[in-house]
């Protein structure tokens, strides 16, 4: 069954739609991520327009982390206070991310530095989230937590702001989660999407909080951040196709809510490596695309 | 059945009582008619076949061209950077580049003509983008993009020979007029030539121009030619005329029906769990 998407200007099947849209909302409810990251360079090997694609699914991920909130807020599973200061530091950051990529099309070379970016984050995240889960699974705690705090963790106790984020049992400066937020807006910014694979690692690992909160806290931040790109895009560049979002988000708000049932079942470890293995295999495609050479040498402009 | 015998005594009526434009002792003209000679783009649309049929002098090699209004193409160049990685190194600029390019000939377009005669109607891709014009480096990697996505075709020898009584299965094409030859020929001085082009669901919306063109002594002449409308209509063409005239709303819309979806989706769950329990 076919059908007609008015703005991306192509026909789709409406079944490997949904089932697309279902897998990455099961991928956002068990994870916290929007998956842009997965969606976006499917949607473009299925014939949709890179910037169409990535439009569209913001407008998606709206629907998927909306039912994933819902249900991590029944559960009491977001920390709204961390949350509402990394979507303030990630709207500056995203700002910030938005002029370098205007400098760098200036200088010529923003696909190269997009692309490096973007393989070196993802793996370097992937690696780093597979090693330390594995190490975890097979029972080897880490020998850090016992050993002399790192200079990173001296230098987070040395901020001033300390508040307490009670939902995630930690008390840190505020400055943290703003400083991090508006690390995650400039990268998000400069690769496209919307940031949730990086913010993820960075909830985990630098802020320390526990992985069914960081689940929870990742999709509320980007509930609003997909609003926010969803309203510019349709107003800005008109690039929002709305019949193609809707197909996809009757597939991803039941994948979301599959998402967090199995989620809940997982151990926070088990749950990493999965995570680790979707992040490194985006980073395999991706890295392959780069290394083989492409059917033609002349592409259409959009997009990254 | 009604429509195809009014298309067949239209077709008749035209070709008895039309008179020469040019010439009333010249050869005579072509005609060329096709069906649907009008598109709709809907909901489930997933591509057309255009059936068409052209009515040719007896002698002359012909080759039927669909084409999109020219304009400037801007791509992407992709290279090697670093040595090992592909990406955009540059800009790929064309000159009168169609969206939409294809071509169907009565026999290989080498025998047809001369290669100036044959690039004075852009019938072949080395007319389209001659060795001269930007971006000529590239015209494989344009022609091979273009044709896998189904909006450049050159079929050579793809129009079949017919018997000239079979025009009457063809609806007639409204405008299609005689070519600059003047009236189109009697069907026992005249060949029917039947092919088909498809367009692919991506096909912008818009008019394209089809142009019967006949080679004879090496010598090229436009016998006949005719519009093929494509247009979106219904839901389709009401989602692209709010998003593009009313993209704020739109927005705001999009983002309110996914919000409702999402929560909607979540209270299912919750009350299919709650009732599980």
């Amino acid at each position: 069954m076919h059908l007609y998407l008015p703005i991306a200007g192509n026909t789709v099947n409406v079944l490997l739609l949904v089932g697309l849209g279902g897998l990455v909302g099961f991928l956002s409810g068990l994870f916290g991520v929007g998956g842009g990251f997965l969606m976006t360079p499917l949607l473009m090997m299925m014939g949709i327009p890179a910037t169409v694609a990535a439009a569209s699914d913001s407008n998606q991920i709206v629907a998927a982390s909306a039912s994933g909130c819902y249900a991590h807020f029944r559960a009491r599973t977001i920390d709204i206070r961390m949350g509402l200061l990394m979507l303030v530091g990630g709207l500056i950051g995203g700002t910030v991310g938005v002029r370098i990529i205007r400098v760098l099309r200036h200088l010529g070379e923003a696909d190269f530095v997009i692309t490096v970016v973007y393989v070196l984050m993802l793996g370097g995240i992937g690696s780093y989230m597979f090693v330390e889960s594995l190490t975890a699974l097979r029972g080897r705690r880490s020998v850090r937590a016992s050993a002399r705090p790192s200079i990173y963790r001296r230098t987070v106790e040395a901020l001033p702001f300390k508040v307490p984020f009670p939902r995630s049992r930690v008390t840190i400066s505020a400055l943290m989660p703003l400083l991090l937020g508006t690390l995650v807006g400039v990268l998000a910014a400069i690769m496209g999407v919307g940031g949730g694979f990086i913010m993820v690692p960075i909830m985990i690992y630098l802020l320390r909080m526990p992985m069914h909160v960081v689940v929870g806290t990742s999709l509320f931040q980007i509930l609003f951040t997909c609003i926010n790109v969803t309203i510019l895009q349709s107003y800005m560049n008109h690039t929002v196709d709305f019949v193609l979002a809707l197909v996809l988000l009757l597939g991803s708000v039941v994948g979301a809510q599959i998402g967090v049932r199995v989620g809940k079942k997982l151990k926070a470890d088990q749950l990493k490596i999965l995570m680790a293995i979707v992040v490194l295999s985006v980073m395999g495609k991706m890295l392959l695309g780069l290394l083989l050479r492409p059917d033609f040498l002349v592409a259409y402009k959009g997009g990254h | 059945m009604r429509r195809l015998a009014l298309a067949a005594i239209g077709l008749a009526v035209f070709a008895v009582f039309a008179r020469p434009a040019v010439s009333q002792s010249g050869p005579p003209a072509g005609l060329i008619v096709a069906a649907p000679e009008h598109v709709e783009i809907t909901l489930f649309y997933g591509g057309a076949n255009i059936e068409v049929a052209a009515q040719v002098p007896a002698g002359y090699e012909v080759a039927v061209r669909l084409m999109a209004r020219p304009e400037r193409l801007e791509l992407k160049r992709l290279g090697k950077k670093a040595g090992v990685l592909w990406m955009g190194v540059g800009d790929a600029s064309f000159e009168n580049i169609p969206v939409v390019y294809q071509v169907l000939t009565s026999a290989p377009l080498v025998d047809l003509g001369p290669q100036p005669e044959r690039a004075r109607w852009k019938l072949g891709y080395d007319a389209l983008v001659p060795d001269t014009a930007p971006g000529a480096s590239l015209r494989a990697e344009l022609v091979g993009l273009k044709e896998h996505e189904g909006l450049f075709a050159v079929r050579e020898s793809a129009l079949q020979r017919g018997n000239p009584r079979d025009a009457s299965k063809i609806p007639l094409l409204s405008n299609a007029t005689a070519g600059d030859l003047g009236s189109p020929p009697a069907s026992d001085a005249s060949v029917l030539m039947r092919g088909s082009f498809h367009l692919p669901a991506r096909v912008p919306a818009g008019d394209y121009a089809l142009d019967l063109i006949g080679f004879k002594d090496h010598r090229a002449v436009h016998l006949a030619s005719a519009a093929l409308h494509v247009e979106q209509v219904g839901v389709v063409r009401t989602v692209r005329e709010l998003a593009l005239d009313h993209g704020l709303f739109y927005g705001i819309g999009a983002c309110l029906v996914a919000i409702v979806a999402g929560l909607v989706t979540g209270r299912l769950f919750r009350s299919k769990s709650d009732g599980a329990h």
